[in-house]
């Protein structure tokens, strides 16, 4: 067995600090000498783990009331008004708190409560989620996600630039972000390092829409306060905005985050950069707007197509032979229309890893501390597979899709895909770290996006959109009943649109053969 | 700049009451939600966790003229421990009345286990306190502001003096340390 560099425990210990996530099984395995080391890391990560769980409160006192919410910092000031961190005891988390200035215009207020409902339509874990709007006290304001973490310039201020991988994983999950943000006939406008944070555990999210809105109602202004340096040339010189732009200044993005620096001619590109990335950068930062990525999804698909994926020569037989059944499948699907996967072929399995072994496990299997849980999947046509589960209060988490994992949807067709698969190229799984209560999943495979679970992961408050294990404070008492997953299971009973696996795994104490 | 600690208790022990009231609100709500996060199901509704927190504060502030400040964010550590001993009495009290038996020092019991327990488990989590209890008391202090009460470095620094990039290597060299000490205990 390896012995583990001790540079290694460092950068052990420095994810831990910054609450990321680590393969603590795989640096287990890997641990050699420092086993017992690695072993007591992994404990003061579930500690402080457990603690943010707790619910940070806010360090500074509650200054003033706004409606429901107790107001407590102000974070910004500027001509658009104020941020503020509050916290929503309705909801019981933090928020930010954008507050128009006192006594501005109602023709004002009016149209930035419209933006907030505008806002409030965009539904993806990579734009930052509204709460909700409304006029207290004569001010307007809206209220949306907080996100403990920092932007990508005072990131690369303070680590330098960003990896080839990590910068491919940051842009699908921009690209994905404005997909979801034109969907909803927006546009940014000021797409640059500064309104884009990284939240702690990697979580990337698109903030800050002061510049953007509907074309329209933006091009009728006379005042932008977008940032120059980040804007494609047309529009400095005059032309109108369109959702595009917000591609090409993603483009600058992604060049600031692998070099460091805004992009100019007197740039070099740096030496490893993949002859593909630096193609689909020069294509998204072209002058000429026809050259240009037509849509956000055309943009992602290059970026996915950057990411090495390597294939073993055994996955390459297994493929081939599936590729084969695949085939015939499709033939047979030919002679009568897709009506939804309810009877197509899906195996989907639950594997528990105990140390080195990996098995097979069934509905009901109790689970231990340590246990390391993940799902193989294996489908003849792509699929989107949404997988959740259960939190002590009985609300939804989603496991997976997830930003900051390599796989997302959809999952290719006849492929055997392990999820949540790798986060950067290590390999991850959902971790049984609670020692009470019950694991309770729910898997929904479906042939094209379901748009109420793409809402659900959008919405609600309480989802924790990293990689992450099944790591929960779960009281002693049975969850709640019914349950936000057996609400959504109900959801999908009888229909052909999805199939669904619900796996309920009693916590057991851990036997003398687990870890 | 929101005053730092030192400088709070400084004026309270001059009869500042407004910088007493900074104080609690510092610290009362960071304080009850740890409290929490350590009480065991049966004790949870003792209902007062908050009232108890809070008179312990109160009470360390009615005798500030014992505790010394010695600059390294031990006003922090230093409830932590009171609160953490308040604790371990009002449980064993809790447990006398309901008939529970169990091991206090561990904060919980056969019947309920607290929700740190429940996500860490009880022995890795006995491993974690002893080698806590173990290491210098600095180390103790800057390890507990930033596992236990989240404290970032910037905030970390405005309690101690040092610089950001200094509290980030004294914690790496802290949690270094505590890995070392917990790993020599698991045999």
């Amino acid at each position: 067995m390896a012995q583990t560099d001790p540079r290694e425990l460092e950068r052990l210990i420095e994810r831990l600090l910054d609450a990321e996530p680590a393969d603590w099984a795989a640096q287990a395995e890997a641990g050699g000498a420092r086993r017992a080391e690695t072993d007591a890391l992994h404990t003061v990560a579930d500690v402080a783990r457990a603690f943010r769980r707790f619910a940070r409160p806010p360090l500074e006192p509650e200054r003033f009331r706004w409606g429901p919410l107790r107001v407590h910092e102000r974070i910004a000031a500027g001509t658009f008004g104020e941020t503020w961190r509050a916290w929503d005891p309705a909801l019981g988390v933090m928020v930010a708190l954008k507050l128009l200035p006192d006594g501005a215009p109602p023709m004002r207020a009016r149209e930035f409560l419209d933006e907030a409902r505008r806002l409030a339509r965009v539904r993806c874990p990579g734009v930052r989620g509204v709460y909700g709007a409304a006029t207290h006290d004569g001010r307007a304001g809206l209220w949306c996600e907080w996100i403990e973490g920092e932007n990508l310039a005072q990131r690369v201020a303070r680590d330098g630039p960003f990896g080839v991988a990590e910068t491919l994983v940051a842009g699908i999950a921009l690209c994905r972000a404005l997909a979801a943000v034109h969907a909803a006939g927006l546009l940014h406008g000021d797409v640059k390092p500064e309104n884009i944070l990284r939240e702690r555990g990697g979580r990337i999210v698109l903030v800050d829409f002061g510049a953007g809105g509907e074309p329209a109602a933006v091009n009728a202004g006379l005042y932008s306060a977008a940032t120059p340096a980040w804007l494609a040339p047309e529009v400095l010189q005059g032309a109108l905005r369109s959702p595009q732009q917000d591609l090409y200044s993603l483009g600058r993005v992604l060049h600031f985050l692998l070099h460091g620096e805004r992009p100019d001619d007197a740039t070099r590109a740096r030496a490893d950069l993949p002859a593909r990335l630096r193609g689909v950068l020069e294509r998204a930062q072209a002058d000429d707007p026809a050259r240009r990525f037509r849509d956000a999804g055309e943009f992602e698909q290059a970026l996915q197509g950057c990411l090495e994926r390597p294939a073993a020569p055994v996955r390459r037989r297994l493929l081939a032979g599936a590729l084969a059944a695949a085939a015939v499948a499709a033939a047979l699907l030919a002679l009568r229309p897709w009506q939804g996967v309810a009877d197509a072929p899906i195996e989907l399995a639950l594997l528990r890893a105990r140390g080195e072994r990996v098995e097979p496990i069934t509905d009901g299997t109790p689970v231990a501390l340590g246990d390391r849980l993940s799902f193989r999947l294996r489908g003849t046509r792509p699929l989107w597979l949404y997988a959740f589960n259960a939190d002590d209060r009985g609300e939804l988490q989603q496991l997976f899709p997830l930003p900051g994992l390599d796989q997302a949807n959809p999952l290719p067709a006849a492929t055997e895909v392990e999820i949540p698969g790798a986060a950067q190229g290590r390999r991850m799984r959902f971790e049984v770290s609670s020692g009470a209560g019950v694991e309770d999943f729910l898997v929904v495979a479906a042939a094209a996006p379901i748009a109420r679970l793409e809402e659900a992961t959008g919405r609600t408050a309480h989802i924790d959109a990293r990689p992450r294990g099944t790591a929960r404070v779960v009281p002693a008492e049975p969850l709640p009943a019914p349950t936000a997953l057996d609400a959504l299971a109900r959801g999908f009973a009888g229909t052909r649109e999805a199939r669904v696996w619900r796996f309920r795994l009693p916590h057991a104490e851990p036997g003398p053969s687990a870890p | 700049m929101a005053d730092s600690t030192e400088q709070l208790l400084h004026r309270i022990r001059a009869g500042d009451a407004h910088a007493r009231e900074r104080l609690l609100a510092r610290y009362v709500p960071m304080l009850q939600r740890w409290a929490h996060g350590r009480l065991p199901a049966h004790a949870r509704d003792l209902g007062d966790t908050e009232d108890l927190v809070q008179a312990t504060v109160l009470r360390t502030l009615g005798a500030l003229e014992r505790f010394e400040y010695e600059g390294s964010g031990c006003f922090l550590g230093y409830l932590r421990h009171l609160l953490l001993n308040v604790l371990r009495n009002e449980i064993r009290r809790s447990v006398v009345r309901g008939g529970h038996t169990g091991d206090t020092d561990a904060l919980g019991d056969e019947d309920g286990v607290s929700p740190l327990e429940a996500a860490v488990g009880r022995e890795r989590l006995r491993r974690y306190e002893r080698a806590l209890a173990a290491l210098p008391q600095r180390q103790q202090e800057l390890l507990v502001m930033r596992i236990e009460f989240g404290l970032d470095h910037d905030e970390i620094g405005a309690e101690t003096g040092l610089g950001r990039d200094a509290v980030r290597m004294a914690i790496q060299r802290a949690v270094a340390q505590l890995a070392r000490t917990m790993g020599d205990g698991a045999d």
